[in-house]
């Protein structure tokens, strides 16, 4: 019956429309009819009388039509009201239910707040990496471009190259060209380093950067030839390191030793692509000339696209003319090729995949915790069935029941999707601490309109998911059967396996985040115990450049890093110290072409390259580099003496396989390239990255590189920062006005680079503990009430004799039943999922023995547990007690 | 001489509705009924317009201040019948005041003594 009535009252409200319209027609066609008939009395015929009372009704149709409008207008706020009213009844229902039973409101609140909390709070950071738009016109047309070989994507591109990149493509609305290095600033109380961007004009242009003081580059202030000595300050840098000074236009900045006129401070607004600068200068200032030739890529570009365009369209433009360029630069070319990311990519492309997996990992939380509520609202629903069956007896639909209870459960989540809110503004406090450095964010990460909107939409969505199947169940139970006997209550019957069902299921996804985590966690350690081939304990680095206007000829530059070399070594608590090129894992780092004697010539493009590290003498005793053959470099490795090289073991075995290295030789390209003699052979050193595989790399006396910049590496004897001062000291003893930067140790570069792979590991193993307590609390309560449910039942059966013992196991035995069917379920669930996140393993395999069989046996133990205190207390039960109370 | 009451101003929108209010106020009737107590009971002097008439009653159910039905009328035909509400009630003892109100202040001038 219940059902005829309601499509009865669906249908009706399907032609509501026509029932409107048809009653106007009638009313006013009464109307006409007795107009009529008044007038026939009058001794008119009754067409004539018609046609006379039409005359009176003006325009019919016009009539008709605004009052169907109004009768429609009224039925739909007649309607709306109705609906309202139901609603405000229901919640209002809804809430004197949860003040009666504060026990579950509280524990289901609590559960959705932690669960709201954490995926609103990852997503407020996933909306400011990924989502929101990057602060540039046109950002999607925005695309990065690097050089490409062979193996690597993110190759710097000679400035030649971008030059005929700009004259010849297709694609690119313009180009310009970046690149970021520090800046010695003289003439001060004491030498500053800024970090600087040598661009073109179009660069800033590109980025839509603006000046809110003076004006940004000229074309010709930054073309070869006619460039100018100027520079553009950054908002922060005008702001902190010139005192907001109004009058900064035209005042003069000695810059890497050469005065520069600064002409312009950008908008606060502006940031820069990858680093913020504090001064803009022209490439043409760039410090060091070789940057200009075509065999010394040195810089980066960034174009914007033509609309329309694609990036596989510029790709295939670029790849076109980087293919024709190598035709008529072989030397400098050959194997070259052009590489576009969109700006997105390029920026977010590392971050994103750990991002994702944690966003999968909170939302699997969710999920977990809409089963807890469900179950509990199911244990919940069985008691009240009374009530229930009382409202249906009394006329309630099943439609309006399952209304009733799911805005029951709707009231539940949004209390509990508000109280998240306020977690969630903690929560992304404790994020932000915790994020590594290095994180593209855009803009403020915190509760905004689209964070809030995801909250909300989660929350509907997470209180209709633990709702409907409660709901559904509840109406659809045997009224007339819980109405005549509570007897059925305890039976384990559909509904007790739809709650084991979804018990089964909070283990089974707890597993698939147990396995996560530690498969992330077995990478994290793989990569702390990963052999960096040196020892990082106790070393102080720091860098320095030396300004090309002061030092312009190799002998000043070698007189100056021998006496600094001198002065740091002679700095109390300092044991040994070298200088070198790039130090491992501090970001920097080059590499050359080289060719070994003996070997015949690869093809073009095919030449093998090399990391390459110019280094002074004591350079690996410093560092704890295993020498495994031949000898260090000496102090009387000179300029003017034979070149000559360290190679690691890598590309001894590259080079010379089955053959000592020792004593061969070795062309190196570079400016000039050299043929050198191979005097010693060293361990593989991690030079970018923990994770990276060990490839060629090798080493030149610092001597025999011309170059004006350097790092230090210093071994101490104690915590190696304290000694900071003393080494900056040290180099000023030499120089005064050189400034120093980046001290820092060695040891602390190592964490830097394990810190994306701790963040991730730790968020995702406090998901995956999150998940766990929500289980075990789950299978705790299921397992308590269907104890309790089952009171009398074990009573009897007590009283028949059955033994403690065996009234355990029977409890246990369902928890074990549970557990096995979850184990089963949540090994296949995981075997798919940790491909998912195969890109962020390191050193272990995603399907890993030890992951998979661990993490099962202990979920299974926390549940037998869970199982175990209610099972204890069934066992306890009294016979006469238990029957007693029925 | 008749008065057509079509509903256009705004105070003939209120006179009108006031006019159905207070006939509907003696009992519930439908539209033509309505027309026919408001011609007899003004000495044929007040012609509602029927195209002024059904819009007003749509308007004033929506309002709440009537409700309508259907009905058996004396002719055995189904009819909208429209009875009085609370809020209607209330709605002709305002218009009735403000009425009064408007007549002693327009009586003094276009009617001086």
């Amino acid at each position: 019956m219940p059902q005829i009535r309601t499509v009865g009252r669906q249908f009706k409200s399907l032609i509501w429309r026509d029932s409107i319209a048809e009653q106007v027609d009638a009313e006013l066609e009464f109307h006409l009819e007795m107009l009529t008939r008044e007038l026939m009395e009058t001794g008119l015929s009754r067409e004539a009388a018609r046609a006379q009372a039409l005359q009176r009704f003006g325009d019919l149709p016009a009539l008709t039509a605004t009052c169907r409008t109004i009768g429609l207008q009224h039925e739909r706020e007649l309607r709306r009201t109705e609906y309202l009213d139901e609603l405000r009844q229901d919640g209002a229902h809804a809430v004197r239910q949860l003040r009666k039973s504060p026990a579950f409101a509280l524990i289901a609140i609590l559960t959705l707040a932690l669960a709201i909390g954490a995926n609103t709070a990852i997503f407020s950071v996933v909306s400011a990496v990924l989502l929101r738009p990057l602060p540039y016109p046109d950002a999607d047309r925005l695309a990065v471009v690097w050089a490409a070989s062979a193996g690597e994507k993110q190759l710097l591109v000679s400035i030649p190259d971008v030059k005929e990149w700009r004259a010849r493509n297709h694609s690119f609305e313009d180009i310009g060209i970046v690149r970021s290095q520090s800046v010695n600033l003289t003439g001060g109380e004491a030498p500053d380093r800024l970090l600087g961007s040598f661009v073109t004009a179009p660069t800033l242009r590109l980025l839509g950067a603006r000046a809110s003081l003076g004006r940004l580059f000229t074309e010709e202030e930054t073309t070869e030839g006619t460039g100018q000595q100027v520079a553009v300050l950054s908002q922060q840098a005008w702001k902190t390191r010139f005192g907001s000074d109004p009058r900064i236009l035209g005042r003069i900045l000695l810059l890497n030793g050469r005065p520069h006129v600064v002409i312009g401070v950008t908008d606060p607004e502006f940031r820069d692509l990858f680093d913020q600068p504090d001064v803009w200068l022209p490439i043409t200032s760039a410090p060091n000339p070789n940057w200009f030739t075509r065999d010394n890529p040195s810089v980066w570009a960034v174009g914007r696209l033509k609309p329309g365009v694609t990036l596989a369209q510029a790709q295939g433009d670029l790849s076109a003319i980087s293919r024709r360029l190598a035709q008529e630069y072989p030397a400098s070319n050959a194997g070259s090729d052009a590489s576009v990311f969109s700006l997105r990519d390029n920026l977010v492309g590392q971050v994103r995949p750990a991002l994702l997996i944690l966003l999968g990992f909170v939302g699997v939380v969710l999920l977990i915790a809409c089963a807890n509520v469900a179950n509990l609202q199911l244990a919940r629903a069985a008691s009240r069935r009374t009530e229930i069956s009382l409202r249906a007896a009394l006329g309630a639909g099943r439609a309006r029941l399952v209304r009733q209870l799911l805005t029951e459960s709707l009231v539940l989540s949004l209390i509990g999707g508000g109280a998240g809110l306020v977690l969630a503004y903690w929560m992304i406090r404790g994020l932000l601490a915790a994020v590594p450095e290095g994180l593209p964010v855009f803009g403020e990460v915190g509760l905004d309109r689209g964070v809030l909107l995801f909250s909300a939409a989660i929350t509907i969505a997470t209180g209709l998911l633990f709702g409907a199947v409660p709901a559904m169940h509840a109406a659809r139970a045997d009224l007339n059967d819980s109405l005549r006997s509570r007897a059925g209550d305890g039976s384990l019957g559909g509904r007790g396996d739809i709650r084991h069902a979804f018990v089964a299921l909070q283990l089974a996804l707890s597993i698939v985040l147990l396995v996560g985590a530690g498969l992330l966690t077995r990478s994290l350690l793989a990569l702390q115990r990963v052999n960096l081939g040196f020892d990082p304990d106790h070393i102080l680095t720091a860098e320095f450049r030396l300004p090309a206007i002061k030092y312009d000829t190799p002998e000043q530059i070698d007189a100056f890093m021998t006496q600094a070399l001198g002065a740091i070594r002679a700095v109390p608590g300092i044991r040994s110290a070298a200088l070198l090129g790039a130090v491992p894992l501090s970001g920097n780092w080059a590499s050359t072409g080289y060719l070994a004697a003996g070997q015949p010539a690869p093809g073009p493009g095919l030449q093998p390259t090399a990391r390459v590290n110019g280094v002074t003498d004591g350079y690996f005793r410093t560092m704890k580099i295993p020498l495994l053959q031949g000898r260090e470099f000496l102090a009387t490795d000179r300029a003017d003496s034979p070149p000559v090289a360290i190679v690691n073991q890598e590309l001894a075995r590259r080079a010379w396989p089955g053959q000592s290295a020792l004593g061969q030789r070795l062309k190196i390209y570079g400016s000039p390239d050299v043929w050198a003699t191979v005097v010693g052979v060293v361990g593989n050193v991690k030079q970018l990255t923990l994770g990276e595989p060990d490839g060629a790399q090798l080493y030149q006396p610092k001597p025999q590189v011309s170059g004006i910049f350097a790092s230090v590496a210093a071994r101490t004897d104690g915590d190696p920062m304290a000694l900071a001062g003393g080494l900056r000291a040290a180099i000023w003893s030499v120089d005064r006005d050189q400034p120093v930067w980046k001290i820092r140790s060695l040891r602390s570069l190592v964490e830097r680079d394990l810190a994306p792979q701790r963040f991730t590991m730790l968020l995702a193993g406090s998901f995956a503990l999150l998940a766990v307590v929500l289980a075990a609390v789950g299978v705790y309560g299921v397992m308590s009430y269907a104890v309790a449910q089952r009171t009398r039942e074990i009573g009897i059966r007590m009283a028949l004799g059955a033994a403690r013992g065996r009234v355990l196991a029977m409890v246990l035995g369902r928890g074990a039943r549970i557990t096995a069917w979850a184990a089963l379920l949540g090994l296949l669930l995981s075997a798919g999922a940790a491909r998912l996140i195969r890109s962020q393993l390191f050193g272990v395999n995603p399907n890993d023995l030890l992951t998979f069989v661990t993490v099962p046996v202990g979920l299974a133990a926390v549940a037998l547990l869970a199982c175990y205190l209610p099972a204890r207390r069934a066992a306890g039960v009294d016979p006469v007690t238990a029957l007693r109370s029925e | 001489m008749p008065v057509s009451i079509p509903a256009t101003k705004d105070r003939l929108h209120g006179t009108l509705d006031a006019l159905i209010l207070k006939t509907l106020s003696w009992g519930p009737r439908h539209g033509y009924a309505i027309t026919r107590w408001l011609r007899d009971s003004s000495a044929e002097a007040i012609q509602v317009e029927e195209g002024s008439l059904y819009p007003a009653l749509y308007r004033m159910e929506r309002q709440g201040w009537i409700e309508a039905e259907w009905g058996i009328s004396e002719l055995g035909r189904k009819a909208r019948v429209y009875r009085l509400t609370p809020k209607g009630r209330r709605q002709l003892a305002a218009e009735t005041e403000r009425f009064v109100q408007f007549v002693a202040a327009v009586s003094p001038i276009l009617l001086p003594s």
